[in-house]
């Protein structure tokens, strides 16, 4: 299969997926690069051993949790960094903002603040938040794509549920 | 008192349910038009510097073993100019221990 037939076709999933992730346009375009640089290494190593949506969504997936790990890493480095103060600052890390093109200006607010819940879940919770509340995968489907069991998913949506709304409520505390 | 601290329990979990249902807002994003190309350049850059993990595994394997094959082969001779001297001088020692 070409990859610019596979990129027509799941192009749009992989960015939008990157964007739940990292919301912000720069990460989600870069993290859709490395996973149709990682396709074009491993198409001739697939063995169809499951969909090539599901192939597709775990790469997706992977990448934009190892971006977001690098991402705090080189956080962390950077405050190491700004303990020796250098002449030039091309080192240091750019403030995370939120610039996600899928929400409307009437919503940025609500959507930043459950975002920012949202990014306090684990990796995995984040996942399956994400699959079931903004893609709208079916739990048979969510536990294909992270390799579980339907009823491990269950309960690992529930506990990610309850968490999101405990964050939710912290925050809202701490606002008000 | 208690059914005042149930109640905005109750109110503060509503609210957050609530906020959560906020993701149905989140509308499908679009990729610059010219985006495949930027892929595709990307791609061509990192063909030259993109080494297979089965080569590196090989790779890291013969490094392992040049590098414990030396270290033998260093033991072998350091070994090799001790043991005369050692015999030798364990030699003194038991001669002189029997004819002082």
């Amino acid at each position: 299969m070409k990859l610019e037939t596979l990129y027509n076709e799941y192009s749009k999933l992989v960015y939008n997926l990157a964007l739940q992730y990292v919301q912000n346009i720069e990460d989600a375009e870069e993290i859709t690069q490395d996973v149709f640089l990682a396709i074009h290494r491993s198409l001739d190593d697939f063995k169809h051993q499951s969909k090539l949506s599901t192939w597709i969504y775990r790469i997706t997936i992977n990448k934009s949790l190892d971006h977001l790990k690098a991402k705090r890493a080189k956080k962390r480095f950077s405050f190491l960094i700004s303990l020796f103060p250098a002449e030039d600052n091309e080192g240091q890390h750019k403030a995370v903002t939120f610039n996600h093109p899928g929400v409307q200006l009437e919503q940025k607010e609500a959507l930043e603040n459950l975002f920012r819940c949202m990014n306090q879940l684990s990796g995995l919770q984040k996942t399956v938040l994400i699959l079931n509340k903004i893609e709208g995968k079916s739990m048979v489907e969510i536990a294909e794509i992270i390799q579980r069991s339907p009823k491990a998913t269950e309960s690992l949506l529930q506990r990610a549920r309850i968490n999101l709304l405990q964050q939710i409520n912290r925050i809202e505390g701490n606002e008000s | 008192m208690n059914h005042k601290f149930v109640k905005a329990v109750n109110m503060k979990m509503e609210n957050a349910r609530r906020m959560a249902d906020n993701f149905q807002y989140i509308k499908q994003a679009e990729l610059p038009a010219n985006f495949f190309i930027q892929i595709e350049n990307r791609i061509e850059k990192e063909k030259d510097n993109y080494l297979h993990p089965k080569w590196m595994t090989a790779a890291a394997v013969f490094f392992v073993c040049i590098l414990s094959l030396n270290l033998f082969q260093l033991n072998k001779s350091k070994l090799d100019n001790v043991k005369p001297n050692l015999v030798q001088a364990l030699n003194l020692v038991t001669i002189n221990q029997f004819y002082p």
